[in-house]
């Protein structure tokens, strides 16, 4: 075994230690179980909470996608950054109010109630499911070629060893202080992200000097149309780069788990503005750090490796190991929360729903724990016999979720009168048209991004669907009209509204009218 | 008058005015009474958590005493007992029974969606307490409009009425 697989296996003992001293001390009383410790500091609490963001998207997909095609995958990192501020602007404020009135508590969840169908819960799960296993594909494909390089094994050994350490963990690992093994895993991953583009920038001459270099090698390393101009005068295909990630986010189907604060919050507003800033430093990083790998690893055989190779020149063997281990555990904890979802989906949305209505509890933790087994074992086959690019994986993910839900999404707080057959049209073509259009590269001869493609696709689908379905009911309609406002708070008081409190404030709403009307009887 | 288990207020009148002020400068507030919201506190003890966690931990949930809805608490609460005047205590319409099963419920979800085990763990339940949170209600009022709020007195969470 080589010094490096060791360094790998203290690692994982350091992360374990970590989680199990702090799950022990957290089990005398009821603070952090399940929900973590949310007594952390501002910093502390955005690094988390993005370390389960840090995928093996950021450290293999992203740089090999700039390796390869240069500037133009900045354009994907443009779409990240700005995402959040897309959605804020285009759906933020009304959305919230709707899902607030219908109290939905995840996205798919809030379609299912403001249309009224369960039949768009169905398909929302299985369009989500499609996105999860793709997702986690990617990281398998990737946990492979981390360990590959730290314990020179085989690829296809180092991908069955990582997948099942993956599967293991995810169903029999407890649940150990997660806030504390992501915050150091976010610290190391950060560190060793930001050092190498630092020390790549000196190495190029900053960045008039890497785009000078990338000039010497190929001009069209520096154009937006991609490398050789491969997709010259394609507006189609540069837009769809753009939306994919600043729109993908809005189909995750996440859950929120509602909790509420024993005490005072007032770190919050600082949290947020600690994650804009972490994300907008970091959309950006794996593509700058692809195009230093155009210039100082020319010879490398498979660009996924850029951030590792480079640790490899920059730093000490060591620190390199270290990193690429944090990344190998990165890879993992998104690994298990994606399973875990999408585990659940499939128990709850799918196998109770169709085959075994009355299940008890244990028999839905089984299932989905098979499924978590199952997911595993089909990710082998795939990233074993072809094993497609992580990033490749990832893009597509994210645009049969975008061509899912972006039209519903829009439609349900902007169209009054759309209706579930439109909705149930726009998401089933939108997505099939997003895996089709993939599958056969219809890009290469519509010059149209699948994304972009899969969005007219939705649009139509929504437009000529909504024909043929019934209006929505009273109750939709009049909640459709108070979610439009217009509020009459300021401003600033609106934005910092607590969704969470709604029910709440509804019940005292009543209890204080009635109060006053006794009041003014009297 | 009647005595009830609730929470040290965080946000006393002039903090929470103070706050206000710095969000919007050009609206005048006036604090104008505090309700306390029915609740029930449950703590349990879940057993055999997974193969590396086999120690019995502890968690804990709310339910809403209106509304019927579970909450995850995020470190356990201390309570104090105070006497208010019946007028603002809201009544619950959730009985100990019916808290109970929903509290059940939702420790299932959120276990069964969070956890890394192949089966259920074992839920005791330790203790069932009702507590009442304050809410202070807020009248705001700008050159233009005026309105409601109700903020949460422990940590200054607000929503309008």
């Amino acid at each position: 075994m080589g010094s490096d697989a060791i360094v790998f296996i203290v690692y994982l003992l350091i992360l374990l230690s970590i989680g199990l001293y702090f799950s022990r001390k957290a089990s005398k009383s009821v603070d952090s179980y399940l929900l973590g410790d949310r007594s952390l500091g501002p910093a502390v609490t955005a690094l988390t909470m993005q370390s389960t963001s840090m995928s093996g998207f950021m450290f293999l997909g992203g740089p090999a996608e700039a390796f390869q095609r240069g500037w133009y995958a900045i354009l994907y990192g443009i779409g990240d950054a700005g995402g959040s501020i897309v959605n804020l602007s285009v759906l933020g404020k009304r959305m919230r109010r709707m899902s607030e009135l219908l109290k939905a508590l995840s996205p798919i969840e809030y379609l299912e109630k403001r249309y009224e169908s369960t039949g768009i819960r169905i398909v929302g799960a299985v369009i989500s499911i499609v996105f999860l296993f793709a997702y986690v594909f990617a990281q398998f494909i990737a946990s492979g070629k981390a360990l590959e390089a730290l314990t020179g094994l085989p690829y296809e050994l180092a991908l069955i060893i990582g997948v099942s350490v993956i599967v293991i963990y995810t169903v029999t690992g407890g649940y150990l202080a997660v806030v504390w093994t992501d915050f150091f895993q976010a610290i190391v991953m950060v560190i060793g992200m930001v050092g190498i583009l630092i020390m790549g920038l000196i190495h190029v001459g900053g960045l008039s000097g890497l785009n000078a270099s990338l000039a010497q090698i190929d001009t069209s390393y520096l154009s937006i149309w991609g490398k050789d101009l491969e997709f010259y005068g394609q507006w189609g295909v540069i837009i769809g780069a753009i939306l994919i990630y600043s729109i993908g986010y809005m189909g995750l189907p996440h859950v929120v788990v509602r909790h509420m604060s024993m005490r005072s919050t007032k770190t919050v507003k600082t949290a947020t503005l600690w994650t804009a800033i972490y994300n907008q430093a970091m959309a950006f990083s794996p593509y700058l750090i692809g195009l230093i790998g155009i210039i100082l690893l020319p010879n490398i055989a498979d660009p996924e490796m850029v951030v590792s190779e480079l640790a490899y020149t920059f730093f000490p063997g060591l620190f390199a190991a270290i990193l690429l281990s944090a990344v190998m555990a990165a890879i993992m904890s998104t690994s298990d929360s994606i399973l875990m979802q999408a585990g659940t989906i499939l128990s709850r949305d799918v196998y109770q729903r169709f085959i075994h209505k009355t299940a008890n509890q244990d028999r839905m933790v089984l299932v989905s724990r098979l499924s978590i087994l199952l997911a595993g074992i089909i990710g082998v086959i795939v990233a074993i016999k072809q094993p497609p690019s992580v990033f490749a994986l990832v893009v597509f993910a994210f645009g049969t979720l975008g061509n899912s839900f972006l039209v519903p999404y829009i439609c349900s707080v902007y169209w009054r009168n759309s209706n579930k057959v439109g909705i149930l049209s726009a998401m089933i073509s939108g997505s099939v048209s997003h895996i089709l259009w993939t599958t056969f590269d219809w890009q290469a001869s519509t010059g149209i991004h699948p994304f972009l493609g899969g969005l007219i696709v939705s649009i139509l689908g929504m437009v000529i669907g909504n024909r043929f379905g019934t209006p929505p009911s009273e109750d939709v309609l009049d909640l459709f009209e108070k979610a439009k406002g217009p509020r009459i708070l300021p401003n600033n008081i609106e934005k910092n509204i607590s969704c969470e409190i709604s029910p709440e404030a509804k019940s005292i709403s009543i209890f204080v009218s009635s109060q006053l009307s006794v009041e003014s009887k009297l | 008058m009647k005595e009830v288990r609730t929470e040290s207020i965080s946000f006393e009148k002039d903090l929470l005015k103070e706050s206000f002020k710095k969000m919007e400068p050009n609206v005048k507030y006036e604090i104008q009474s505090l309700i306390y919201y029915p609740y029930l506190f449950h703590e349990y003890k879940v057993e055999k958590s997974g193969l590396i966690n086999r120690v019995g931990q502890k968690t804990g949930c709310t339910i809403d005493g209106m509304n019927k809805i579970g909450a995850l608490v995020d470190t356990a609460p201390t309570f104090i007992f105070k006497k208010i005047k019946e007028k603002y205590i809201m009544k619950r319409i959730v009985n100990n029974n019916e808290a109970i099963e929903i509290a059940e419920q939702f420790l299932f979800e959120s276990i069964y969606s969070r956890m890394k085990i192949v089966k259920m763990p074992r839920l005791e339940l330790q203790r069932q307490e009702e507590f009442y949170r304050p809410y202070w209600i807020v009248k705001g009022k700008g050159k233009l409009t005026s309105f409601y709020l109700t903020v949460d007195a422990v940590t200054g969470k607000y929503h309008p009425l």
